[in-house]
């Protein structure tokens, strides 16, 4: 059972605590006994802990907030019955849907500490609510609209001012016909609890929506759909081609492009649709995907979703299409995930923007080049916040041996990356001289190349004008390359924009139908983003 | 008179309400934050003011500081000094100000029971409230206050909810059950077993779900509860609580272990009826047949295909759950035809939570340690990424290398190469090189061209690499060697090279190799006395790890030495006159002079046994075989393969705890008594009117639910094999059924309805209410009596004669609540 609840910023600050009970321990004594079992650098990095035989506490980071939910568990109960219970994930995921739940329940895209410390009474309300005795509570309570109805929110000011109108109006009939009423006095409005008085809140059955019936002016659908992909990409050197070229060039390699191979190693999509519903009545969704020859494995949906319907219309017929029907929360909500696999796709053509680099460049054969071409497209302006982090290698296996134990000796701080030439952004080095970031304006049109050349520099000149005297290597080849053992070795970027899905699903149709036609279904706005993220791709050096 | 003067402080009242709301759309003008800094401000005096005065919002007001101070962890106030003051607005008519109040006392209660005491009445008061949420409230709130007096007060109330017509107000009687048993087992619990058997029979699948959680906490053990709701229970899993889901697939996995026979295996090739069944193996993955097929009992099956289902859902609580089941109760082949084990991959690599990741890539090595085709398809997802932080790329390292086969293994083998070159990260290094390792039992060609690869590495001078990765290289390298030296004699060649160039600096890489030629001199002696020549110069430069194992090899060849000349006469060989007798002798000398106690020691030790002749022992202690050096080598078969699993986390092991099928079942048709012949359940909701003319119907129609389900039935459906086995769900004739219902209690009831609730207020009346309520019941099976379908009208009166029981009961429980 959970004793306790703390929300704490990276730095383990608290922002929020939650003691159900006279035995739940404040967060300054919760931390100062971890502190005592724990290495600082564990309670940073561990996400289980335990702190007595029966007592547990895990940590949940959410990315998206930057916050850590701390949780305290006791197994006491459990110990008097044979039968073990072993909670693996539990904890973990339940403090992941309260993070999922009290954005949706605040309508923020990101929590910050300020929303959280402002509104401390309502968050206790809600872990009061989805908490009881120490376990989750069951039977769809976990839903933002669910909680919204029993705890609603502050509303904003527009809404209030009409709304303490509507009450003057209301107390002043009231206490004309108050015993009409039953149970209504003047002095209780404002609360709007209590104006719903015998409406059962489950009489429809989708319990995910809000039992509040507030008519929306304007009917609005709007799905949002996020891809993010996960790729490592292998680049195919031509030894011999490639060594030819080098004697020879000292420009800029934008041509040469389609000379190296791109395989795809290992790398996936994953993608997730988030909804928002402004829809009024029970209406029922049917969203038609066009799944442009990608196959998507089993995805996985909210509660709001037909399963039965999914199976019978897209399992096992090898469509074009995804058909998906649901019932949409009021509000926010997330609908499906879906992920697409990329591994054993021969094109090298993911994601809009392409990147190449090489080695042993310029005079000295120490420069390097990377070229990033931005594809023009018509449905995608810009990019955004485009990096590319660049690592560089001892370049060991090529090099010569004895050529290498001489450097061993060598310290690696005397190497340093030198920019010579940069058509867009600022280059910042790592804090080893073996990382660099290439930092690009947060907004890059599409249809530009841009280039980045630069050299490591061996900063110590004894052993750069080294000239080969140490080594009698009878190859040529060995030789050209004792001047440069560091290479950069793979590439990194990552960005994200909006327009088109690197999956290249589209949504073909989105049909809402309604039991009573009040609205006519055409007037009802539907709207659709895409958005891209490239969170990892990685560009390796055969 | 005196109504004129009402009038008047009624119109006061008003008007200063007003004025409040006037004021609060003031502060409401500056936004939250400016709200919370004027309650910070806030002086105790101030608080205790507010708390006393008579309008709700100031009450708020202070209530809202209370729960921020006790949120925040703010030392500076303490709250408890208000606790008086904060019990008595448990009358207020707001509920808001009710659940703070109700919050305060959760914390402080215990510590003044007496005081929160005071508050019992008043939530009393509000059990018969017309709102279902402020009912469940007073519920909750009652069965919170953990005060020994009331237990009998939370029994009676739970007793008179358990039939409560909204399914929250169920859901927090079975809530209450488990706060009762864990509070006061002993007394109470034959009482509250059962209650809580009766609220089994619930037909909502939200009661449901709660009654799951309060099974699995309360009445773990008690399998034989479910003997009647089994198949209800999978019919419905589709509609619970994703949480109640796992809960629910776990008990059903021990419930199916006890009370179902065995699947049996058949080979459907085998042409003698009799032959080819054989039941379940007890181990994962040990089934003879190349081609079977799963016979299970039918309620068996029915389980299985309906958790199939489950995996769509976004929880991967259930998807553990689900895969622990196949694991549990088919075959591999059933387990990676139901996909769950990509779905499980799937929810592994996506997630962002580290909590989640770890356990399920821990799971992931269980289940392909066991059998590693269900994850042999999909072995790329277990190659790095560049993010992954070192936990996860350790665990998938560990994963792919049981995914290793032919096919594969050419470009695992590519990637591990330049995980291990390129990698910063010394423990992922070493997973690497592990995985690399472990490549090698595939072929004696690839075992060599690992090995040659190590010490091309090492050659290379990746002196950058730190002493623990090294090491690692010498052990791998060790390891392989000595699973058969003799195929390897190149490779221990090329090490000697290595100690000799000074290629390998790593004091403990050193001594590993060192240590390796000592093993290799029983089976390739000519090669070790010239390796101890060559390093024995150098043996002051050593570090203290290789000079202890030079001192040993010296020992170990001399010992080899002896032996083999024993049979020898004196004049062909003399023990002062060998070579290696010397270069040992010579080593001793040196050790007896070491920085190290314990290299001196061992020198001593060593050279006592030599000194006093004693060469038996010396090849007893030197030339002992060391077969458990090389750990957890394939051969032992035998130990239960979940035993063998060192690495994995003790927690996932103890999930993933295979339990064993209980023998002795009777195959429960035999005596012509159906143990899971369903008990019906009670659907409370018919209670309800509905208002909402467009109410969307849940699956779960009533005709499934009510009428008890047949052995034949369920056959049926499970031949459908779901997909179509469902429903049609929104749109279906239930739905229209469901409108015309409503539209008629619409019209008929609406002005009864605040009557019957606001009666039900009053114990004395509560009589009339049942009177009410059956009649309503009447009606409402004449309308369904329309609809034409016999069984609903038998079952439908059935639970006429219950309810009426159960509400005859509550009515006494009020009048005894209403002390």
């Amino acid at each position: 059972m959970y004793l306790s609840f703390y929300v704490t910023d990276s730095n383990n600050g608290l922002i929020f605590q939650y003691l159900p009970s006279a035995s739940a321990p404040t967060y300054s004594n919760f931390i100062i006994k971890l502190k005592s079992i724990y290495q600082d650098t564990d309670i940073n990095s561990l996400s289980e802990f335990q702190i007595s035989k029966y007592l547990k506490s895990f940590k949940y980071h959410s990315q998206q907030n930057n916050l850590d939910y701390w949780c305290l568990t006791s197994e006491e109960n459990k110990d008097t019955s044979r039968v073990k219970n072993v909670a693996l994930i539990d904890p973990y995921v339940f403090m992941e849907g309260i993070d999922e739940l009290l954005m949706e329940y605040f309508d923020k895209e990101v929590l910050t500490i300020k929303k959280l410390t402002n509104n401390y009474d309502r968050l206790t309300m809600i872990f009061n609510y989805i908490i009881d005795d120490g376990e989750p509570r069951l039977g769809a309570v976990m839903y933002s609209n669910k909680v919204r109805d029993v705890i609603p929110l502050q509303k904003d000011l527009t809404k209030f001012i009409s709304s303490t109108a509507k009450n003057i109006t209301d107390v002043v009939s009231t206490t004309t016909a108050s015993d009409l009423r039953g149970g209504f006095q003047p002095g209780t409005f404002g609360n709007s609890s209590r104006g719903r008085v015998g409406i059962d809140r489950d009489a429809g059955k989708a319990l995910w929506r809000s039992a509040t019936k507030e008519m929306y002016t304007k009917e609005e659908l709007y799905l949002d759909f996020v891809e993010s992909v996960h790729l490592v990409l292998q680049k195919h050197h031509h030894r011999h081609k490639g060594s030819k070229k080098r004697l020879s060039r000292s420009g800029y390699i934008n041509n040469s492009l389609n000379s190296s191979q791109l395989t795809i190693v290992h790398g996936y999509i994953h993608g997730s649709i988030e909804g928002h519903s402004l829809l009024n009545g029970t209406p029922t969704v049917e969203l038609n995907l066009n799944n442009n020859g990608t196959t998507i494995d089993t995805p996985s949906f909210h509660d709001c979703v037909n399963c039965d319907d999914y199976i019978n219309d897209n399992e096992g017929k090898k469509l074009l299409n995804t058909k998906v029907t649901f019932i949409p929360p009021d509000g926010k909500f997330h609908l499906m995930d879906y992920s697409v696999g990329l591994d054993g796709i021969a094109s090298n053509n993911i994601g809009l923007i392409s990147v190449n680099f090489e080695n042993n460049l310029g005079i000295n054969n120490d420069e390097f080049e990377i070229s990033v071409n931005i594809g023009g497209s018509v449905k995608v302006p810009s990019i955004k916040n485009l990096v590319v982090d660049l690592s560089f290698v001892e370049d060991m296996l090529s090099s010569d041996d004895r050529g290498s134990i001489a450097n061993s000796v060598e310290h690696s701080d005397q190497y340093k990356i030198k920019i010579i030439n940069n058509t867009h952004g600022r280059f910042s080095s790592g804090i080893e001289w073996s990382t660099g970031k290439w930092i690009f304006d947060s907004v890059t049109p599409t249809g530009t190349i841009a280039v980045l050349r630069g050299c490591v520099e061996n900063t110590d000149d004894v052993a750069g004008s080294d000239d080969n005297g140490s080594h009698n290597s009878s190859e040529a080849k060995a030789a050209k390359k004792t001047n440069n053992h560091k290479v950069l070795h793979s590439v990194d970027i990552r960005y994200e924009h909006e327009g088109q899905l690197v999956s290249g699903i589209k949504v073909n149709s989105i049909e809402v139908t309604k039991a009573n036609q009040s609205v006519n279904p055409k007037m009802i706005f539907k709207g659709v983003k895409y958005i891209s993220r490239m969170k990892e791709c990685e560009i390796r050096e055969n | 008179m005196v109504d004129s003067i009402s009038q008047i402080t009624s119109a006061l009242e008003s008007a200063k309400a007003i004025t409040f709301e006037a004021a609060a759309v003031a502060t409401s003008k500056l936004g939250e934050s400016s709200y919370t800094h004027y309650s910070k401000n806030l002086s105790t005096q101030q608080i205790r003011s507010l708390l006393n005065s008579r309008n709700t919002r100031e009450v708020k007001d202070a209530m809202k500081r209370l729960l921020s101070i006790l949120a925040s962890d703010d030392t500076s106030t303490d709250i408890e000094i208000f606790f008086s003051d904060v019990v008595k607005n448990i009358t207020s008519e707001d509920i808001k100000v009710k659940r703070m109040v109700y919050i305060y006392l959760l914390r402080y209660a215990e510590k003044d029971p007496n005081l929160a005491l005071l508050s019992v009445n008043a939530i009393q008061k509000t059990l018969a409230d017309s709102n279902s949420d402020i009912r469940t409230f007073a519920l909750r709130a009652l069965s919170d206050i953990k005060i020994p007096s009331l237990a009998p007060i939370v029994m009676l109330t739970l007793k008179k909810y358990m039939t409560d017509p909204s399914a929250d107000v169920r859901c927090e009687a079975a809530y209450s059950i488990m706060k009762l048993y864990r509070w006061k087992r002993d007394e109470l619990e034959a009482d509250i077993l059962e209650q809580f058997t009766a609220l089994m029979c619930d037909s909502d699948p939200r009661v449901v779900s709660v009654v799951l959680l309060v099974f699995k906490e309360c009445f773990p053990e008690r399998l034989e509860l479910l003997h009647g709701h089994y198949r209800y229970y999978c019919q419905i899993i589709n509609k619970l609580d994703s949480w109640a889901q796992a809960y629910l697939v776990e008990t059903l996995i021990r419930y199916c272990k006890r009370y179902l026979p065995k699947p049996m295996v058949i080979d459907p090739t085998s042409a003698e009826p009799g032959q080819n069944k054989v039941p379940l193996p007890d181990k994962y993955n040990q089934i003879t047949f190349p081609v079977y097929e799963l016979e299970m009992h039918p309620d068996l099956l029915l389980f299985i295909n309906s958790i199939k289902k489950l995996r769509f859902s976004s929880n991967p609580v259930v998807i553990l759950a689900c895969c622990n089941a196949f694991y549990q109760l088919t075959t591999p082949h059933d387990f990676r035809d139901s996909g769950f084990p990509k779905v499980l991959i799937r929810s592994a690599t996506r997630t962002t939570n580290d909590g989640v990741k770890t356990s399920l890539l821990h799971s992931i090595l269980v289940y392909s340690k066991l059998d590693s085709t269900l994850f042999l398809e999909t072995y790329r997802d277990f190659l790095l990424l560049p993010h992954d932080n070192t936990a996860i790329a350790t665990l998938k390292l560990e994963i792919l290398s049981t995914l290793i086969n032919d096919t594969n293994v050419e470009l695992v083998l590519r990637e591990l190469k330049k995980y291990i070159k390129y990698q910063n990260n010394t423990q992922v290094t070493i997973a690497a090189s592990q995985t690399l390792a472990s490549c090698g039992r595939l072929s004696i060609a690839l075992e060599t061209h690992i090995m040659k690869w190590f010490i091309k590495v090492m050659e290379n001078g990746k002196s950058n690499q730190p002493n623990e990765v090294l090491d690692c290289f010498v052990n791998i390298i060790r390891k392989l060697v000595s699973a058969n030296p003799r195929r390897h004699l190149k490779i221990i060649l090329k090490l000697a090279d290595l100690l000799k160039s000074n290629h390998v600096t790593a004091d403990n890489a050193r001594a590993g190799i060192i240590w390796l030629f000592g093993e290799i001199a029983g089976i390739e002696f000519k090669i070790c006395p010239d390796v101890l020549r060559m390093l024995i110069p150098n043996f002051v430069y050593e570090g203290p790890e290789s000079r202890m194992q030079l001192i040993l090899l010296s020992a170990k060849l001399a010992s080899y030495e002896i032996d083999a000349n024993r049979d020898k006469p004196s004049e062909e060989y003399s023990i002062d006159e060998s070579r290696i007798v010397k270069m040992f002798k010579y080593l001793v000398y040196l050790g007896k002079f070491d920085d190290s106690y314990n290299i001196r020691d061992s020198v001593r030790y060593l050279a006592s046994i030599f000194d006093s002749g004693k060469f038996e022992i010396a090849s007893l202690l030197l030339q002992a075989p060391k077969p458990d050096v090389w750990g957890n080598s394939e051969s032992d078969q035998d130990v239960s393969p979940i035993d063998n699993m060192k690495n994995v986390d003790s927690d996932v092991l103890l999930y993933h705890n295979y339990i064993s099928w209980d023998a002795d079942v009777d195959t429960s048709q035999e005596g012509g008594i159906d143990l899971r012949e369903s008990i019906p359940t009670k659907d409370y909701d018919r209670f309800k009117k509905s208002f909402s003319s467009e109410g969307y119907s849940s699956p779960n129609s009533r005709s499934i639910a009510q009428t008890s389900i047949s052995h034949q039935d369920i056959l049926q459906q499970s031949e459908k094999v779901s997909p179509s086995g469902g429903s049609n769900n929104y749109t279906s004739n239930t739905g229209k059924k469901y409108r015309l219902q409503s539209l008629d209690e619409f019209f008929s009831d609406v002005p009864e309805r605040p009557l019957a609730k606001k009666s039900g207020g009053v114990p004395g009346k509560r009589k009339v209410v049942t009177v009410v309520e059956s009649s309503e019941e009447e009606s409402e099976t004449d309308s369904s009596g329309e609809e034409g379908t016999d069984d609903e009208d038998e079952s439908s009166g059935e639970e006429n004669s219950d309810t009426a029981d159960d509400a005859s009961e509550t009515s006494t429980d009020s009048e005894d609540s209403g002390l």
